[in-house]
């Protein structure tokens, strides 16, 4: 079971199992294949690519690519990144114009974000659906806490919902 | 033609009262529950009554929620009060339904 006071512990051969185990639940629930329906794409064994879109009122939609790995068993979400398209891959501020700008109650994406866990800033969905949230113990409500029984479904739900109404625009690109 | 007013399904009438099928999908427990509603049944209501259809217990983290026109999750939360003659009318319910899961982060 999740919890807000202890990081989560690897284990890349039940993250494989939980992805198959998930898309097919997936597949029951929506009545079909979610990787052909919604344009998804797999990644190596434990990876799964979700194209997004983000809209600021009465402009074109902006263009996001989620990257969801797979790597603990059921009692963690999956880790949640947005990338650059052209590499499947988030290397820090020469990617940050890869991420959308979304701050709600549910979901905030910062693309440092500084712990005392990590020797570098990591890029961090803060949301308790993401692997990266207890990853840093960043602590919040217990009622919300990711459950054995969750699937990526409720993390993709989440940044797709704050993304619809929390979508503050793409973060500029660095300038080194 | 005001008696074809329609979520996602015929409608009809009952006793003078327009019913509407609605489609509801809990996403946490991946269940699924299609039942009539009334055209005044508060969102409040319609949400209610999806947990006596799908026989699960409604959970704090719980948030209602439909796809906008553009297919996306779109928080009911702060609509709760309006029937769902309403929100149709405000394009807030023009698809299913969803339970889904809040999240916490900010």
């Amino acid at each position: 079971m999740a919890s807000h006071s202890v990081r989560p512990t690897l284990d890349l051969a039940a993250g494989r199992e939980v992805l198959e185990q998930d898309l097919q639940a997936a597949a029951d629930f929506f009545g079909g294949d979610p990787i052909q329906a919604h344009g998804w794409r797999r990644l190596g064994t434990r990876g799964l690519l979700i194209p997004l879109t983000g809209r600021l009122q009465d402009q074109e939609e902006d263009a996001y690519l989620l990257k969801l790995e797979f790597m603990t068993g059921r009692e963690w979400p999956p880790s949640a990144q947005f990338v650059n398209p052209e590499t499947n891959a988030f290397v820090g501020l020469a990617d940050q114009h890869h991420l959308p700008r979304i701050e709600s109650p549910e979901v905030r994406v910062h693309a440092q974000y500084g712990s005392p866990h990590h020797t570098q800033p990591i890029q961090l969905i803060c949301c308790s659906a993401t692997l990266e949230y207890y990853d840093v113990l960043h602590g919040g409500n217990d009622a919300y806490l990711w459950r054995p029984t969750d699937t990526f479904l409720i993390t993709l739900d989440a940044i797709r919902r704050a993304l619809t109404a929390h979508y503050g625009g793409r973060w500029p690109r660095h300038d080194a | 033609m005001a008696d074809e007013i329609d979520i996602k399904g015929a409608g009809d009438r009952k006793g003078g009262r327009e019913k509407v099928q609605v489609h509801v999908r809990h996403l946490g427990e991946r269940e699924k529950a299609n039942f009539k509603a009334d055209l005044n049944d508060t969102l409040q209501a319609v949400w209610d009554e999806s947990y006596v259809e799908l026989g699960i217990s409604k959970t704090e983290r719980d948030v209602w929620q439909a796809a906008n026109k553009q297919g996306e999750p779109t928080s009911l939360m702060d609509h709760l009060g309006l029937t769902l003659d309403d929100a149709r009318s405000r394009g807030l319910c023009d698809k299913d339904f969803e339970i889904a899961a809040g999240t916490g982060g900010a």
